[in-house]
């Protein structure tokens, strides 16, 4: 249904398309209606298995096909044979899968099926669906089926060898973001390794600190890269720990619990400020810098003290500033310049 | 783009006519190789005609009677006739139902038995189907299911919102599954969900608000995810999650409205995912409840956690659950 261009074929194209499709809709319809008869009188035979096989062929996604594709074969050749056989009928089930799939590189019930395989088999090879899902996120660095699958196996790897494949795959997702900081599902999977990571290393203080400072590095060349890309900035803003939402997260126990002091916090944030403040010099217009500066002063107002109404005034001309530069979000600005000036209001 | 017309209102008639055609079209191979999509496609044909002002489009006693006769003895749906159940079609049947105004055409207690016996009741998830796949979309459609029918009670709700906390991810989104990236139509099942079961505090809306309304591009529509293409379906995963989040101003309204209506099929009737390409009627839906939440004229409002006319939800005396903010 997705990205087909629209065409106007001349009548006489039209004709012969409707021809030539007639007699594809009728095979079609037949193969669906003996797979279906077949399935009504339970037949789970090989005629059967081959008719989902023709079908899946040309529609991977007619779920209830993959349903009695997997009857016949739980009824059928996996019933009472040898654990050979079994792992040999399934890995023949992956060889046809990996058809499909070339073909068919987002759908669900590719997916599905496999998993199922892998999980029926006498001997899966995790490595290997490893490697193969390395390979689709070289074609298709951003392919969501894909890094979900690949969330799936490792934990399945893991187990299987009985090592840690943290560090391993967060090498994987640096290996991505060098390859393009605008791989915005390798940051989101740094982001959920990143805390295990600390955690299974038992880092203490100083090495954590390490760690986190060379992710500042990382993000900071990001965003130096390409200051209009949102991936990385919203990756620094979660480093920081400023949302909320971290306020429950894995990191925040590691980061904040291990009671980075007020001061060290302090430390961090002007850090950061003066980081994106150099940035924003030699990109003026860097919508992205101002927001971010936005958020790390308004944390810093809350840490210190002194200087509230002058970080307040900034932060009023930053939101100016992007109401002039960024139209499509102007009402956003607005709202947070208006949650400024109230609470300067509510405190005089 | 430049070789569609650009479209400056909205064809309501073409698109009634459009809606009502597509089951004519029995000479084409993808109508064959959608069947598994039928009841779906009802569903989203009928929402749009409803928008349209044009319910009736759709001859009641037929769609009550097609629909009837994909439920199963489990209480579950299917696509289409003789297809498996799924969750996702007993909450398409269950919306066309509400809408037509006819659950009582079907046994209810046997699909609040279904549906409550695909919740995992250790993890709170929700599996499609007897096959075991769990996603988020799933636990979307139990609980809308459910508040439908005003039988919330036949699950553990608290269990189920902690599954869905699982996939919140460090940009205030959410994915399919606990570690999955965040995805806008997954971010409406999850946030809808939520506004469901008066959960709501539970969303970082300011974080969330802010990766929601960066997804417009500059050409006006709007993407999934970072740095992906635009698409019109967007303009309802997106535009409903800001809305239920009292956020809908923080995009560009005039510059959505101009990426839609140029996506209209000016001959044959329809939306299509992007200008220029072919119409269907999933993203006819997705484009006209778009433009409803955009309060664009001649449209009936939508429901942004429903995703049904909002005089539907009204009529079965459900309350709004999400945070109101006029369109400045």
């Amino acid at each position: 249904m997705h990205a087909r261009k629209r065409a106007k074929p001349s009548a006489e194209a039209e004709k012969h398309r409707k021809e030539k499709e007639a007699t594809k809709i009728k095979e079609y319809k037949n193969l669906v209606e003996s797979c279906f008869q077949k399935k009504d009188k339970k037949e789970f035979d090989n005629d059967a298995f081959i008719l989902t096989t023709n079908i899946l062929s040309q529609n991977p996604d007619f779920y209830t096909i993959w349903n009695f594709r997997r009857l016949i074969l739980l009824s059928g050749t996996l019933k009472e044979c040898s654990e050979e056989e079994k792992q040999q009928t399934l890995s023949s089930e992956l060889i046809f899968l990996q058809e499909l799939f070339q073909l068919n590189p987002k759908s669900y019930w590719i997916f599905n099926h496999r998993r199922w395989c892998l999980e029926t088999m006498p001997n899966p090879d995790w490595n290997k669906e490893l490697q193969l899902i390395g390979k689709v996120l070289e074609l298709d660095a951003r392919n969501f089926h894909a890094w979900d699958y690949r969330r799936y196996v490792t934990p399945k790897l893991s187990y299987a060898t009985e090592t840690s494949l943290t560090q391993t795959e967060f090498d994987f997702t640096t290996t991505k973001i060098n390859q393009s900081f605008s791989n915005y599902s390798a940051w989101h999977q740094r982001s959920k390794l990143l805390p295990i990571l600390i955690k299974e290393k038992n880092l203490d203080e100083l090495e954590k600190k390490k760690l986190i400072d060379k992710e500042f590095e990382l993000v900071k060349a990001a965003f130096y890269t390409d200051p209009d890309d949102q991936s990385a900035w919203l990756y620094h803003r979660w480093l920081i720990g400023q949302g909320s939402n971290i306020s429950t997260s894995q990191m925040d126990e590691e980061i904040k619990d291990s009671s980075i002091k007020s001061s060290e916090r302090i430390e961090l944030l002007q850090r950061e400020i003066n980081v994106v403040r150099e940035l924003l010099e030699l990109e003026p217009d860097s919508k992205f810098c101002l927001q971010t500066l936005i958020t790390l002063l308004s944390e810093l107002k809350t840490n210190t003290k002194e200087g509230s109404k002058k970080i307040d005034d900034e932060i009023i001309t930053f939101c100016d500033r992007l109401i002039k530069i960024d139209k499509f979000r102007t009402k956003r600005y607005e709202d947070l310049r208006s949650k400024i000036t109230l609470s300067q209001q509510q405190n005089h | 783009m430049d070789t569609s017309e650009k479209q400056t209102r909205l064809l309501v008639d073409l698109h009634v006519k459009y809606i009502q055609s597509l089951d004519t079209k029995k000479d084409d191979l993808e109508y064959w190789l959608t069947e598994h999509l039928r009841l779906s496609g009802v569903y989203w044909g009928l929402t749009a005609l409803d928008l349209l002002n044009n319910v009736d489009a759709l001859k009641k006693e037929d769609v009550v009677k097609y629909v009837v006769s994909c439920q199963h003895d489990n209480g579950g749906f299917s696509g289409h006739i003789g297809h498996d159940p799924h969750l996702l079609y007993t909450l398409y049947a269950v919306q066309i139902l509400v809408i037509e105004d006819a659950l009582d055409a079907v046994n209810v207690d046997k699909i609040v038995e279904y549906v409550a016996s695909r919740q995992d009741r250790d993890t709170g998830a929700f599996t499609g189907d007897e096959w075991g796949e769990i996603d988020t979309r799933f636990s979307y459609c139990a609980l809308s299911c459910l508040s439908l029918l005003k039988r919330l009670d036949a699950v553990n709700v608290s269990k189920a919102v902690e599954f869905i906390m699982l996939c919140k991810n460090f940009d205030g989104g959410f994915g399919n599954s606990p570690g999955a990236e965040s995805h806008a139509a997954q971010i409406f099942c999850c946030v809808g969900a939520l506004a469901i079961v008066n959960s709501l505090h539970l969303v970082d809306a300011d974080l969330l608000g802010w990766w929601l309304c960066e997804r417009q591009l500059k050409n006006g529509g709007l993407n999934g995810r970072p740095e992906k293409l635009e698409d019109v379906c967007y303009s309802w995963w997106v535009l409903s999650t800001l809305s239920i989040l009292g956020r809908l101003h923080w995009i560009n309204r005039e510059k959505l409205i101009e990426f839609v209506l140029t996506a209209q099929d000016s001959e044959g009737g329809g939306i299509a995912d992007r200008p220029g390409d072919m119409a269907d009627v999933f993203h006819t839906l997705f484009g006209l409840t778009g433009l409803s939440l955009l309060e664009y004229p001649d449209l009936k409002p939508v429901d942004p956690v429903y995703c049904l006319p909002k005089h539907v939800v009204q009529r079965i005396g459900l309350a709004e659950r999400y945070h109101h903010k006029e369109f400045q």
